[in-house]
């Protein structure tokens, strides 16, 4: 659940101050012809991570809906997810504790267990392509089709965000601060920071394992998904 | 873009804690609403173990707060959070009140909802909420007296929830079982009264709820971020419906799958269940019902 951070506020005011002052001295830009939204093909790594970003947070009018900011939030936080199972394993864990699979590839992360393993609905099948099973691709068409209706809307920058997000991924980097890199302590549990689970919704119950619960306090309810970071093990 | 940019520049003057929250409105702190809170976590979440921790008690502490998250332009919704620190429980409402251009919709609840619930709370009272206590007699007596009061929507509603749940279940089948399930018919192995599903009653404060079919082992879960009674809201097509299948999506507990988003409790499952089939009420399955959809 998004609160309030002093910190955070004045970097986004001084982000849209920036912004403004380019709208105002840019040269006013002639009328264009909105592109459809496409995404790329989901048999690519780029459009693969986007569908995932898509398919876990809420879009306007579904349940857990916040924000167009809080889902992003929620896209970019999934991101640091699979990228933490990658290159920020804690001191003490192996990276098949915490991700189930030994691999640098995003997508072994993305598909590890199966289609009822990390990520729900996202494996690979018997060839070893990577898949989605079909209510993925049937929400994100469904996105897409909305997307492409009239003025562009939420649901447009949405998907383009989560593409963008992908996008850059695969270019070579992450785009965007991880917003739990410095949580250091959850309650009296001293934690690893940084998120390696996520869970939709029903965070009521314990995560398993080392995972922790980040808190609301500490933005850990973002579009509709709970995050986890982990124990830190004694050394 | 210079109209928003204005807007937003705006909102971010306004700096410091006072952003954060200020006075919840009177609906959050309406003793209703958080009897009625009281009531959901009862239904689906509190168990033998959490009324010990009230034992003995006066009186029980509520934290209530108005959350005011950065929304988007002209999204008048609002958001509040009950704390509940004598059972540990924190649970988020929200009042939905946006439109969706795409679609020509408006999504207004009319009402606090709760849209989550979670564990831990804070033992001490955190700045900024207000506190409101309410007698533990009380409080008992209202879950107690409504523990098995089950309230159903309208019909034509009814017979919604019975035609996504069979739209879902079909899809559901196709895509997991494939071609030839598909053409023998979906329940063709069940018994007809097995094909029915039981829906748990719907309580006020909450925009989900869950069916159970005894054919195939199923769970649909129904949700909206509008109002799961409005007939408008169900032509939008704006209800969600999810299906489970119990054996592949149920642990004993997530330890045994550390990580994974793809399982539920034992625990949960057997709420959700108790809910339908003992206190929900049986739709018939309507024939041809899973034709229909989008």
């Amino acid at each position: 659940m998004p609160g309030y951070h002093p910190f955070k506020a004045r970097r986004a005011f001084a982000a849209i101050a920036v912004l403004c002052a380019a709208a105002f001295f840019a040269p006013a830009a002639s009328a264009q012809v909105q592109d459809k939204i496409q995404l790329k093909p989901a048999s690519t790594k780029a459009g693969y991570i986007a569908r995932l970003l898509i398919n876990e947070p809420p879009f306007p009018g579904e349940y857990g809906w916040v924000s167009e900011e809080d889902t992003k939030a929620a896209m970019l936080a999934i991101l640091w997810v699979c990228h933490g199972r990658i290159h920020h394993i804690p001191p003490g864990y192996t990276q098949r504790e915490v991700a189930a699979v030994k691999s640098r590839d995003i997508i072994d992360v993305i598909t590890a267990g199966g289609k009822r393993g990390q990520m729900d609905g996202f494996y690979r099948d018997k060839n070893g392509a990577f898949k989605a099973v079909p209510r993925v691709h049937q929400r994100v068409k469904s996105l897409v089709k909305i997307a492409n209706r009239g003025t562009r809307g939420s649901f447009a920058r949405l998907l383009s965000y989560a593409q963008g997000l992908a996008d850059a991924y695969i270019a070579g980097g992450m785009p965007g601060a991880d917003r739990y890199a410095g949580l250091k302590i959850v309650g009296k549990v001293r934690v690893t920071g940084r998120a390696y689970a996520w869970l939709a919704n029903e965070d009521y119950y314990f995560p398993g394992g080392n995972f922790v619960k980040i808190p609301n306090s500490a933005e850990g309810a973002l579009g509709g998904n709970r995050f986890f970071t982990l124990k830190e093990l004694k050394r | 873009m210079k109209t928003l940019c204005c807007a937003a520049l705006s909102l971010f003057l306004c700096a410091g804690p006072a952003c954060a929250q200020g006075a919840p409105v009177p609906e959050l702190k309406d003793v209703g609403l958080l009897h009625e809170t009281v009531w959901h976590l009862y239904r689906w979440y509190l168990d033998e173990q959490d009324a010990a921790k009230l034992g003995g008690k006066d009186d029980v502490a509520f934290w209530v707060r108005q959350l005011e998250p950065k929304l988007d332009p002209g999204d008048k919704s609002l958001f509040g959070e009950v704390l509940i620190p004598d059972l540990d429980v924190d649970v988020v409402l929200k009042k939905s009140d946006y439109a969706i251009p795409e679609l020509g919709q408006t999504v207004r609840s009319g009402r606090f909802k709760i849209v989550n619930v979670s564990r831990p709370c804070p033992k001490d009272r955190p700045e900024g909420y207000e506190e409101i206590r309410i007698s533990y007699r009380a409080l008992k007596d209202y879950e107690h007296s409504k523990r098995v009061l089950a309230r159903f929507p309208k019909e034509e509603i009814l017979r919604r929830f019975s035609e996504a749940a069979a739209v879902a279940i079909k899809k559901y089948q196709s895509d997991n079982e494939g071609k030839a399930a598909q053409k023998q018919g979906a329940g063709a192995a069940c018994d007809k009264w097995e094909q029915d599903i039981y829906l748990a009653p719907l309580l006020e404060v909450a925009n989900e709820t869950w069916a159970f079919r005894k054919c195939g082992g199923l769970l649909v879960h129904f949700s909206t971020d509008s109002d799961l009674e409005n007939e408008a809201v169900w032509k939008q097509g704006a209800i969600a419906s999810k299906v489970y299948n119990i054996a592949e999506h149920t642990v004993v507990s997530l330890d045994e799958v550390p990580g994974s988003n793809a399982y539920m409790t034992r625990e949960q499952v057997g709420r959700i269940i108790f809910n339908c089939m003992v206190l929900g009420r049986r739709l018939p399955a309507i024939p041809g019902a899973e034709k229909k959809g989008k």
